[in-house]
This record gives structure tokens, sequence and C-alpha cells, in this order.
């Protein structure tokens, strides 16, 4: 039967075949380009995950301590390092962790990592910054262990706390791709300005009443500015182009400098957030409810 | 020995006065340095929204207002005035001479905006806000802490 075949044709099929899984090989290679480049400016505007690194110290490995209300917990290593990274890691492991903080072996990541916030980052955003993720040059370190009084705090504590105070969203699969909507998909999930600039209780859990009105002795006890529309305690004198302004380069419209955490988030990645991202950041905080909210 | 205690009586009282005296003066420089820091934020953000209408005269007006404000900074941070609610880091006393050169280039980023705004040099003068800025961030990095002391 094979026989009525030349060997001219199966010389073509054999090309064919070849042809075919060059070109498929090379736009797979393309499309993992596009999706890691994406990632990488998502990783910008995500503030260059700057918590997972200590100032002035090896980007990226953790380690940097967060004192919380019952111990001290320590920032991981998100390098692609197999021991003490994300190397052995499968991409449904990372996204575990990232949207339900749960680690690969079933260990509760503690709700001062953002999984609720990050749960509504869309399906391919959440591709993309996973695979920008891998491509961080691995290094290796341990980080510390949780420091805690209070026993079984993960496995027990966490999802308690879940259970009454968190908020998961829901993921569409494309963000939003501008306006005002961008702006709240950027603030909520991405940027997660609401991580720092609303308040907490001492049991951790957001005062939405407070919505980016600030915080006294805010992450590492850093007093937070309020960002609501607000004339008298917030940005409300503030333009659209200020707010941007300020996300790039860190400047305020009396040309003072920001210091602190939101110092670090702005040179490990708001800088280099496009212009249009900052603006639709600036058009959302200038949409929402303005709080009167004194901090400094 | 009622007179060693009346001796000594007075002595405490008298420290107690100058301790307080001093406690006062600090709190009344503290005062006046956040003050003046205050009147070069008004100023400045007076020149930013200056350059968004194109206000040479106002932008060259604070900014002359800038200079002379940046020349009274060193006075007002005598050695060791730190009780009380300030963010100045020791190492304003520390780093003394370098804390003067800040204030000093505060005055020439200034002063250059002066003369830009002067000229009516649109381009020029946006290179020089940004100069200024950076000539406020320069000082405030490095001496200026994040948080009121005691906080």
């Amino acid at each position: 039967m094979l026989e009525i075949f030349s060997k001219g044709f199966y010389a073509s099929l054999l090309f064919l075949l070849s042809a075919g899984l060059a070109l498929g090989t090379a736009h797979s290679e393309e499309r993992k380009k596009d999706l890691v480049q994406r990632g990488q400016y998502l990783f910008a505007i995500a503030g260059g995950c700057a918590c997972h690194t200590i100032p002035d110290g090896t980007p990226h490995v953790g380690g940097r301590a967060f004192p919380i209300p019952f111990g001290t917990m320590y920032a991981t290593n998100i390098t692609a390092d197999n021991e003490t990274g994300l190397g052995s890691w499968s991409d449904k492991e990372i996204r575990n962790a990232m949207t339900a903080g749960i680690r690969p072996n079933g260990e509760r990541l503690l709700p001062v990592m953002p999984y609720e916030a990050y749960s509504g980052m869309a399906e391919e955003d959440l591709e993309a910054l996973i695979a920008y993720l891998r491509t961080l040059k691995p290094v290796r370190k341990e980080t510390p262990r949780l420091k805690t009084w209070i026993p079984f705090l993960r496995p027990v504590s966490t999802p308690i706390w879940l259970k009454l105070f968190g908020r998961f969203s829901s993921s569409a699969f494309k963000a939003p791709a501008s306006g005002v909507d961008r702006g709240r998909y950027l603030v909520e999930h991405v940027a997660l300005c609401v991580d720092c600039h609303t308040p907490r209780d001492f049991l951790g859990v957001p005062n939405r009443s407070l919505y980016l009105a600030g915080a006294k002795n805010g992450p590492l006890g850093e007093d937070v500015t309020n960002i609501t529309p607000d004339k008298e305690t917030g940005i409300g004198d503030w333009s659209r182009n200020d707010i941007a302004e300020l996300l790039l380069t860190g400047i305020k419209p009396d040309l003072d400098n920001v210091q602190g955490l939101m110092a670090e988030v702005i040179e490990a990645g708001f800088k280099n957030m496009q212009r249009e991202d900052a603006l639709a950041i600036a058009d959302y905080l200038k949409s929402i409810r303005p709080i009167g909210n004194k901090i400094k | 020995m009622g007179q060693h205690k009346f001796l000594w009586a007075c002595l405490i009282g008298l420290s107690a006065f100058f301790v307080s005296t001093q406690l006062f003066a600090q709190a009344d420089v503290i005062e006046k340095r956040q003050k003046l820091m205050k009147g070069q934020s008004a100023a400045a953000k007076a020149i930013k929204g200056a350059v968004e209408a194109k206000d040479y005269t106002t932008i060259e007006t604070k900014a002359k207002e800038l200079m002379g404000s940046s020349e009274k900074i060193s006075d007002h941070f005598p050695k060791g005035s730190t009780a009380g609610k300030t963010k100045a880091k020791a190492e304003i006393w520390d780093k003394w001479d370098d804390y003067g050169q800040k204030a000093k280039n505060l005055r020439k980023a200034a002063s250059e905006l002066a003369d830009a705004a002067k000229s009516g040099d649109g381009a020029a003068v946006d290179v020089k806000v940004k100069a200024l800025s950076a000539a406020c961030k320069g000082c405030h990095e490095p001496f200026r802490a994040e948080k009121y002391s005691g906080e």
C-alpha cells in the first residue's frame, strides 16, 4: 500500500512536518518572549515585589522581616532557585500560592502576602507574571522560619481568619484595557495600593470604611498617606498629572520626594509604569469617595 | 542641716529651670524650622503650578524666595536640637559640612531657576525645576527620617 507513494512524497511530507514543527517552535518561543516581556511590565506595576527584597540587598531573595501582631514573618525567596526559591514549583503551584496562599506542601501563607488581592488578577496577567518570575536569576537563600507565639498559626488560625475576614475575588481572563476600570484593577489587584493605604486593626483586618484613607503605623511601622480625594487630609487638590508624576518619579506637587516603602516600590517598579497606566490609577483615585483622615 | 537642704533645693530647682529652658528653646527652634520648611514647600508648590500656567514671573519670585530661605536652613539646626517632634536625623550634625553643602545646592538650584524664568525659556525652566526637586531630595534622603522622633 505504501508503495503507491513515491519517495518524493514522503520527502515532501517530512519537509512539511519539519517546517511546521520549526514554525510552531518559533511561534511558541515568540509567544513565550512576549509573555515574559508582559510579565516584566506587570512585575514593575506590582512595585517590583519590593517586599521580597531587603533594602540595598540582593533583589528578590526574600528574608525581609515583617513584624506582625503575633510575631515576625519573613518574605520568601522568589527567584528561580530550585531549593530555596520557586524553581522547582510548577506554574499551577506558583499560581496557587499567589492567589490562594497555599504552598505546594499545603502550608498556608499568612495573609501578609497579598494573595487575596492577587486572586483578582486577570488570568492572562497572572500567566505572564509567572512566566517572568521564572526568569529571575536563581539565588540560593533560605527564608527564615516564621516566629510566633501562637501555636498552629498557619494551619489553624490562618484558615479561620480567612473564613471570617478574607476577601477573595473572581478573576477575569483579560484585564480592563484603559480608563477608571483599569485604574481600579491596578490599584486593587496589581499595584496593591489598598494593601498599605487602607488601615488595619490589631488582627490585620482592613478597615474598608477607610478605603485608601491612610494608616498610622502601617506596614513596617510607617505612616501611610491618605490618597482619597479629600481636600483637607487627602490628595484632593492634586491633579491627575500630579498623581501620575508621583507614581513615576516619587516627586510630589511641592517638589518634595516620598521616602520609605513608597520610595522603594517606585524605584523597584512603578517608575517603569507606562504613563497611561499611571494616569488610569490617578483617574481611579480621583473617582473614589473622599474620606477625611489626617495622618501627618 | 536645714541650710544644706535649702542649698540642694536651690540647686535642683536651678537645674530644672535650666533644662526646661533648653527644652523650650529646642522646641522653639524645631517649630521655627518646620515653619521654614513648610514655607519652602508652599513656594515650590507655587512654582509647580506656575510652570503649568507658564507664569514665569511667579516662578522667578518664588525661586528667589527659596534662595533666601535656603540661606537660613543651617541656622535652624543648632547642634543636638533633637529633643522634640522632629524628623531631623543625627547625621545632620555628624556630617555637618555635607549638610551645609546641601543647603548651598538648594540655593544654587533656586538661583538657576530664577534666571531661567527671567529669560522666559520654557524648556530651561523645566530642566531647572527638575534640578530644584533633585536638590530638595538630595538633602531629604540622607538627613530626614521617615517618622517623627518618638513615634
